[in-house]
């Protein structure tokens, strides 16, 4: 039986990078979800360009989960066939993940995003002080974490 | 009345600042210059610089970056100037209550002399709003 | 020669929205661009975290008012997806026409506002003129102009009933025959083309490196179209065209958008 792309993808990645992957699973039509342990994306990334033509990021979305800071990179491919979710967890005590814009360079907005309201330090990507925060925020103030109020209080959702 | 407040009546010069909006109040503020609804009629032009320009109309929900660059803005307008506030967003903060980032209306900024609500503000709306400010003016 | 930086702030007669930008000017050319983001920045992120599901649809929507349609429609399949529940047919169907109606009126004031950029103001007034039309069949059938909160959680507000049926083909045929013009303007006359063809090139490689979506990677030949790669709403039952110009300047984005009437 002829097995589709997205399927070969998923049988490729746990035979390469067996030690490095924690799940990889179709989740339904157009989605495949990847789990990745810390510091194993950028090859796994570079394997996908180049195999499959997976040049094209949507997005990085930065999610706080208490403990740690979740990553999660949203890619796919030329042809637009799958969207391809990659996760990785950094801690929140110590936020450090190399960059990829070296091997897809439209993530540079992104990493500069999740840097700015996340505080997650990518390694190997210079960036400039605040993207979209204004120039007078206070340092070391992130307001994507869950723990962060405004100082103004917090409102309740007014029914 | 004198000449000078005859012609300031006749023809005032506006100048247009967003100040963080989603430009809705943007693209129904410049539809009111358009054939169908023609604000030109009263005189009013959209002039380039804030040196040239009478009346300002703002909109947007002010950003904490933007604040600093709307005050030097209004203090570049030579007197007497007159501010407009469109939208719900420009009279009061608007549906970003709550938001970081938003100082949350442009009266916490410099003065305003008409307020134009709705979200978006009608073409409509905005000449009406134009209108009383000249009535405004005429009388004193 | 020296490089000639030019800022163009928060404020200018040409921008609708407040960005800033400090371009390097060589002469005319200009070589290199600076962007300041975060004079729009509001925190509707974090906002959305105090607010209800309901709420959050009105939030979701002044992300930007000229296109608030697919912000709406792309939040409320999400939460859709989340609960498991899907909109029933028609509505489907009134999302699509919904969000056909929010394409013209923005491609419009696109092109309109291309014109007045370039100091052509006739051709500025002629399409808002006739975008009216436009706004004049969304007001029929929603009520309100621009931000129409035609879309909830598992269905839509408004219905669009028989009576409505007339308007909507009068004014679509109307805009059918204007924009034939607004193209053959576009296409033929020479102060346009001189000042927008080969300018602002994007080569193809580019665009597909740096990511590009939506009418500005199309205008590089780069073929991808999110209706016709994941098809949302009656997306997948409706037949359309997939345009794309090879020219990669701002004459073929422009021409993308005209040619999606």
């Amino acid at each position: 039986m002829e097995l589709s792309r997205e399927a070969q993808m998923v049988d490729d990645l746990k035979r390469y990078f067996a030690d490095k992957i924690i799940k990889a699973e179709i989740v339904r039509a157009r989605r495949v979800n990847v789990e990745v342990k810390a510091g194993a994306h950028r090859d796994i990334i570079k394997f996908l360009k180049n195999r499959y033509d997976i040049r094209h990021i949507v997005t990085i979305t930065g999610v706080d989960l208490g403990k740690d800071i979740e990553l999660i990179y949203h890619l796919s491919p030329d042809n637009r066939q799958w969207l391809l979710n990659i996760r990785t967890k950094v801690p929140k005590d110590n936020p450090k993940i190399e960059t990829i814009i070296d091997i897809l360079p439209g993530a540079i907005f992104y990493e500069r995003e999740v840097n700015d309201l996340l505080g997650v330090i990518f390694e190997g990507h210079e960036m400039p002080k605040h993207f979209i925060l204004p120039d007078d925020w206070p340092e070391g103030e992130y307001p994507l974490r869950k723990d962060w109020k405004p100082k103004e209080g917090v409102p309740s959702a007014r029914v | 009345m004198g000449i000078i407040k005859w012609s300031r009546l006749k023809s005032p010069w506006i100048l247009y600042m967003c100040t963080g909006a989603c430009n809705a109040c943007d693209i129904e503020v410049i539809a009111a210059l358009t054939p169908r609804f023609d604000v030109e009629r009263f005189g009013i032009l959209l002039k380039g610089s804030p040196r040239h320009a009478d009346v300002l109309v703002v909109t947007g929900a002010v950003s904490r970056h933007v604040a600093p660059r709307l005050k030097r803005i209004y203090e570049q307008m030579p007197h007497p100037k007159f501010v407009i506030a469109a939208g719900t967003c420009a009279c009061s903060g608007g549906v970003y209550w709550g938001c970081y980032n938003v100082l949350g209306g442009i009266d916490k900024v410099i003065p305003v002399d008409i307020y134009i609500p709705g979200c978006p503000v009608r073409p409509e709306a905005v000449i009406d709003g134009v209108v009383k400010l000249l009535m405004k003016l005429k009388g004193g | 020669m020296p490089v000639y930086k030019l800022p163009i702030g928060p404020q200018h007669p040409a921008i609708k929205e407040a960005f800033h930008f400090t371009f390097d000017l060589d002469g005319e050319v200009v070589v290199d661009v600076k962007p300041r983001l975060g004079n729009v920045h509001r925190g509707i992120e974090k906002g959305m975290e105090f607010r209800t599901w309901v709420q959050g649809i009105f939030l979701v929507e002044r992300i930007c008012g000229i296109c608030n349609t697919p912000h709406t429609t792309c939040y409320v399949l999400t939460v859709e997806e989340l609960y498991g529940v899907e909109a029933p047919p028609r509505a489907q169907y009134i999302r699509t026409i919904i969000n056909e109606l929010n394409r013209i009126h923005s491609h419009l004031l696109w092109v309109g506002v291309l014109g007045m950029e370039i100091g052509f103001w006739s051709y500025f007034m002629y399409i808002w003129r006739d975008r009216e039309r436009v706004m004049d069949v969304v007001e029929l059938i929603t009520g309100n102009r621009v931000t129409t909160s035609a879309m909830l959680i598992g269905g839509v507000a408004y219905d669009i009933t028989p009576e409505m049926e007339g308007p909507i083909r009068r004014a679509m045929d109307y805009l059918e025959e204007r924009t034939k013009f607004y193209k053959k303007v576009f296409e033929t006359d020479p102060t346009i083309r001189a000042r927008t063809q080969d300018v602002g090139v994007l080569p193809t490689s580019v665009a597909i490196d740096l990511c590009a979506v939506g009418p500005t990677a199309r205008g590089s030949d780069v073929k991808s179209d999110v209706r016709v790669d994941e098809p949302y709403c009656a997306y997948g039952e409706v037949p359309f065209n997939l345009v794309t110009y090879p020219t990669c300047d701002v004459w073929a984005r422009a021409m993308v958008r005209i040619d999606q009437f």
